[in-house]
């Protein structure tokens, strides 16, 4: 978690410069940029934290920047900031997936306790993504008949059942077996069948 | 059971009854009580509206004594006690009439006043039909002059109804009435001085032409009814009626009883329907005056709401910069860390953040402050500069360029400085908005004026999409707006801040190419 980051976005330049020093005074690192514009042509996919956006801004605005990140499948948590009240675009926010908005002007226990949140919900987001990548990479080492063993386990088939099923013997779906719980690194009947699941039907 | 009051009243009414009917009492027919007009009946029927079927007696009461004070009971004491009995019944239920179709509130509208004559008129004929049949019936009066009879009767009665009723029916309100009077003093004074010298032409100059020229007298009357409305007009037609019964009666001048009836009963008719009709328009005036004050008062309600929601967005800004510049601060300062060079030069950032915040308020202080206009010379080359050089940060943000093609040499313009100001940013800033929303390569403001004769034309024309078709024709109207969030108030307050000082401010198509053009017509201030 140590290389999370708030990325501020926000026209105002003393806004800025002030979240930006408060939050570093406070132990995270900080990125700043003056247009929704700017943040999306330097984005990186690799970067962690979250972004912490101004609602009203020339050009686009926090909203759409927030539906363009949506649109491009970013899914770096969004934390909206507005100027007034205005209940109706931090309600829109929330629904398009913003994490939680904060009101100007907003204290730092606030602000500070919504950016360990919302980052925090990134780095679980980011360690569910990278599981699920490193699964599928495993499965994609499997032969056809591997496969077709783990398939039959996860529905819970007996050995004897699936030799029949694929017309081999007994003791070649052993070995199969040994073969695919060694690549997929499982130990015990249970972790099959959760591989299983992530194979799909 | 009618209390004290009640028996007051009726004895009050009985007494002013008897005295109307004396004094009006002139060239009676037959001495049965006919005569030209008859005021008593207008008051008893106002005496009945206002105090519904019980004041039938005290009207019959005061029918026959007046029969006996004024007459001497001409046509035997049966007689005198039949018809009395008879005016007394019969206009009970006209008032009855009147109070059930709401016309016992007094007469103000045309439709008013219309349904007054039309019960007034049916009633009075009844009336006059019923107290001839009496007196036939009685012997009191022959066969050949009980149809004329029948005629004089009723006009006579349909006169007084018509002059006393509505006037009596207003009496509660008097106190505004004498206000209104005192307030437009030297009219009233005039109108009468007028109405007093025409009247004396007419009926002691020229008395022995038998009232042909009775006519002139409308003038005044209709003067009157145009200014003063219903009210004005039935007391100005009353004078005339009262001053008439005097002269005709003192003077001697005798002209025929019919004659002086129909008259009597045109002028009435003319003053009570002409006045309901100026009333009508004066009311639906002071209306349209107060619907337009509404309006206005609603317009500084909006334009104060829009003023807060503006802001409290522009003082959120600083505010949320200061309050985290000084959480710094603190953190900076907590004792045990090493001391930070940092914490000054913060310090230092929350000030200016603090003074900004007070800018925005001398901002809104300056707006407020333009409740009174102070027009001034003024330079319109230095105030597009101070424009032009408060939307710097913006214009560079947005990528628009902004031209200021006014000559130092134009003659100053006589303008509120601080009201001009804010009309010239609202467009300045309508242009840099409409800007950001296309994606033309060529993001450009030009303000530029020329001098015109008498005026100077200055333009704000910009290189956006322009004002749609549709919206064009109403882009001054309070609320129109193409801006996701705006009020549709900024134009609109712009025109009439330019109007009230003399100026205008108007739409045009940008000639050739698309774009917004607005045109400020502003007075030259050498101008008388």
């Amino acid at each position: 978690m140590s290389d999370a980051t708030v990325f501020v976005v926000d026209d105002d330049a003393a806004i800025r410069d002030a979240l930006s020093l408060l939050i570093s005074l406070r132990g995270l690192r900080t990125q700043v940029f003056e247009s929704a514009g700017h943040f999306l042509d330097t984005y990186r996919s690799e970067w962690r934290g979250c972004l912490l956006a101004d609602l009203q801004m020339p050009g686009m605005s926090g909203l759409e920047l927030q539906a363009e990140l949506k649109a491009r499948g970013i899914a770096l948590p969004v934390i909206v900031l507005t100027a007034h009240g205005d209940v109706a675009a931090a309600r829109a926010a929330l629904k398009n997936g913003a994490v939680d908005f904060l009101e100007k002007p907003v204290d730092d226990t606030v602000l500070m306790d919504v950016l360990g949140n919302a980052i925090r919900l990134d780095a679980d987001q980011h360690t569910a993504a990278h599981a699920r990548a490193a699964a599928t990479e495993r499965l994609g080492r499997l032969t056809p008949r591997e496969r077709d063993v783990l398939r039959l386990l996860a529905q819970g088939c007996q050995l004897r059942e699936i030799a029949q099923q694929l017309e081999i013997s007994p003791r070649t779906v052993e070995v199969y077996k040994a073969r695919m719980m060694e690549k997929l690194g499982c130990r015990t009947l249970a972790d099959v069948v959760r591989a299983g699941a992530a194979l799909g039907p | 059971m009618p209390g004290a009051g009640y028996l007051l009243d009726s004895a009050l009414f009985i007494v002013a009854y008897v005295l109307v009917d004396w004094l009006s009492y002139l060239q009676p027919v037959l001495q049965l009580g006919i005569t030209p007009w008859n005021p008593q009946t207008g008051l008893a029927l106002a005496f009945l509206i206002w105090q519904g079927p019980r004041g039938a007696v005290a009207v019959a009461l005061a029918a026959l004594l007046s029969e006996v004070v004024v007459r001497d009971v001409p046509a035997g004491s049966i007689a005198a006690i039949a018809t009395s009995i008879w005016i007394a019944i019969a206009y009970t239920g006209l008032a009855a009439v009147l109070r059930r179709k709401g016309s016992a509130s007094p007469v103000s509208t045309p439709a008013d006043a219309a349904r007054f004559v039309g019960a007034c008129l049916g009633a009075t004929l009844f009336v006059g039909a019923g107290f001839i049949a009496i007196m036939f019936a009685m012997g009191a009066m022959p066969g050949d002059v009980a149809l004329g009879g029948v005629a004089r009767y009723w006009v006579g009665d349909f006169n007084g109804v018509l002059t006393l009723t509505p006037l009596l029916m207003w009496a509660p309100s008097w106190r505004r009435g004498l206000a209104a009077l005192r307030a437009r003093r030297g009219e009233v004074l005039l109108q009468f001085v007028v109405l007093g010298f025409t009247m004396w032409i007419i009926f002691v100059v020229l008395a022995d032409q038998a009232l042909r020229f009775f006519y002139p007298l409308f003038v005044p009357m209709i003067w009157i009814a145009l200014r003063w409305g219903v009210v004005g007009a039935v007391v100005g037609a009353l004078v005339i009626q009262v001053g008439l019964a005097f002269m005709v009666k003192d003077v001697g001048a005798a002209p025929p009883l019919f004659e002086l009836q129909f008259l009597m009963l045109t002028l009435n008719l003319t003053a009570l329907i002409l006045g309901a009709t100026v009333s009508e328009r004066l009311r639906a005036q002071a209306q349209l005056r107060e619907r337009d004050e509404a309006l206005a008062r609603a317009m500084r309600f909006a334009t104060a709401g829009e003023m807060a929601s503006a802001l409290t967005h522009e003082l959120n800004q600083p505010i949320t910069a200061l309050v985290s510049y000084l959480r710094a601060a603190e953190i900076l300062a907590t004792p045990g860390e090493a001391s930070d060079s940092r914490l000054p030069e913060t310090l230092g950032k929350a000030a200016s953040e603090a003074i900004r915040a007070s800018a925005v308020l001398r901002r809104l202080r300056d707006f407020y402050s333009t409740g009174q206009m102070a027009r001034a010379p003024l330079s319109l080359a230095a105030l597009c500069n101070s424009v032009s050089a408060a939307f710097q940060e913006r214009l560079r943000r947005a990528g628009v360029e902004l031209a200021c093609n006014v000559s130092a040499e134009l003659p100053a313009i006589s303008a509120d400085p601080t009201q001009l100001e804010i009309v010239l940013h609202n467009l300045v800033a309508n242009a840099i908005d409409a800007m950001t929303t296309t994606d033309n390569a060529v993001k450009h403001i030009e303000i530029s004026a020329e001098q015109r004769d008498g005026h100077v034309r200055l333009t704000v024309a910009d290189s956006g999409p322009g004002v749609a078709t549709d919206i064009a024709a109403r882009v001054f109207e309070p609320f129109v707006t193409t801006k996701p969030g705006g009020m549709g108030l900024g134009l609109a307050i712009s025109r009439s801040l330019l109007r009230a000082q003399g100026g205008e401010l108007e739409y045009r198509e940008a000639d050739g190419g698309s774009g917004a053009r607005f045109e400020l017509r502003l007075p030259l201030a050498s101008e008388p």
